[in-house]
């Protein structure tokens, strides 16, 4: 059921992005005004942004910090407590590599949250906690120390698939190999995700496949005219969703589907 | 205070309350949590330029500095609804209050008396547990 490779596969996936500093908020910005990172698609943009920024206070002569900024592509504001393959997925329809970020500064969106390392850490763990109170009740992750959690974060925060595992396993896999329900989460690009009560097995016993799962949560789909992706792949719609739980999870423990018009 | 409103789209139900406090708007908002089966309350304070309020912040104004008291029970996460960030009392930790409370046999009542003392809330719309 498990499969290493994939694991760690989906962990090393990055996603070539290309900062450009909106050149109307930063007037003093000197040449160049762009900046290129290789960004992990299991990250969070507010955790991954320090470099860019350190290019931009030099270039600007003043400390620019994550709080000072915001992300724009396409118009559209990045929700950047969504994970960064999520939001590329979503967005860049065409595929198109680097991914051209607009770097903002002014006019803070309402709606989008603060990317403080406390809000980013709180909003990560309660997606875990989430997701554990949904396969198990809850009892695996309050079995864990705060210091626990707190590796789980971390380990995504500075890339250690090791030291992340070495948590997740908990909550990945136990003896029983009984779940409840599925943590799963549906997308269309523009809302705020879809998320009902997914039971692993159908009421005969057969592995729920990812199309019945969809069905629940979108009951009038007409799959003919969308695809459906995750972790930048397009997933057969046969797939197992506990083997989509096992192996195309994000960090926090959810499965996160895209469905996009095609 | 504006009373409580019932509001429905495509991901879910939730009510919606606004009043005026001190200078600010605060806009409230009840969802219910299906993974704990929880109702979790929402909140947010705007200015008078509609700018939304960032709490936890350095600020001179004593309402704020009454909110921050509470600032391990308050994050900020995204309405379920409204695809918007809101702050909000965390449902694991609505469970774990809710358990001290044995004697209260309505569900919504003792939810409400937990949360109540917090963002001091106008009557709860005991209609919306019904429609959840």
């Amino acid at each position: 059921m498990d499969d290493y490779e994939i694991r760690r596969n989906i962990w090393e996936g990055k996603i070539p992005v290309e900062f450009d500093f909106d050149t109307r908020e930063f007037t003093s910005i000197r040449s160049p005004q762009s900046y290129f990172a290789m960004l992990p698609r299991i990250s969070y943009f507010p955790l991954c942004l320090s470099k860019a920024l350190k290019f931009l206070s030099i270039n600007v002569d003043e400390d620019i910090d994550v709080k000072d900024v915001w992300l724009e592509y396409n118009g559209q504001i990045l929700k950047w407590h969504y994970p960064i393959g999520l939001l590329y997925d979503m967005y860049v329809a065409d595929g198109t590599l680097p991914w051209v970020i607009n770097v903002r500064s002014q006019n803070y969106p309402n709606e989008l949250v603060h990317p403080s390392k406390d809000t980013m850490r709180h909003i990560f763990l309660q997606a875990v906690k989430e997701a554990d109170q949904l396969k198990h009740k809850g009892q695996v992750i309050s079995s864990m120390t705060k210091d626990e959690h707190n590796r789980l974060f971390d380990s995504v925060a500075n890339n250690k698939f090791d030291d992340f595992w070495s948590v997740n396993k908990r909550l990945m896999y136990d003896e029983t190999n009984k779940i409840s329900y599925v943590p799963i989460r549906f997308y269309e690009p523009g809302s705020p995700f879809k998320q009902v009560l997914i039971s692993p097995s159908n009421e005969d016993d057969s592995p729920c496949i990812l199309e019945s799962a969809i069905r629940k949560a979108l009951p009038t789909i007409d799959f003919s005219s969308y695809t459906v992706i995750s972790q930048g792949i397009n997933v057969p719609l046969n797939t197992s969703v506990i083997w989509m739980a096992r192996n195309l999870s994000y960090p926090d423990n959810f499965i996160h589907i895209l469905l996009r018009k095609s | 205070m504006d009373p409580w409103i019932i509001h429905k789209n495509n991901l879910g139900v939730w009510a919606e309350q606004r009043s005026i406090l001190d200078n600010f708007v605060r806009t409230c908002s009840i969802t219910y949590n299906s993974a704990y089966g929880v109702p979790v309350l929402w909140f947010n304070l705007y200015d008078s330029d509609g700018q939304r309020i960032t709490l936890g912040s350095e600020t001179d104004n004593t309402t704020l500095q009454k909110l921050s008291v509470y600032k391990n029970l308050i994050s900020e996460n995204e309405h379920p609804c409204l695809g918007m960030a809101f702050y909000n009392l965390h449902p694991c930790h609505t469970e774990e209050l809710i358990k001290l409370l044995s004697n209260e046999k309505n569900y919504v009542i003792k939810w409400y008396s937990v949360v109540h003392p917090y963002v001091l809330l106008p009557s709860p719309p005991l209609n919306f547990y019904k429609e959840a």
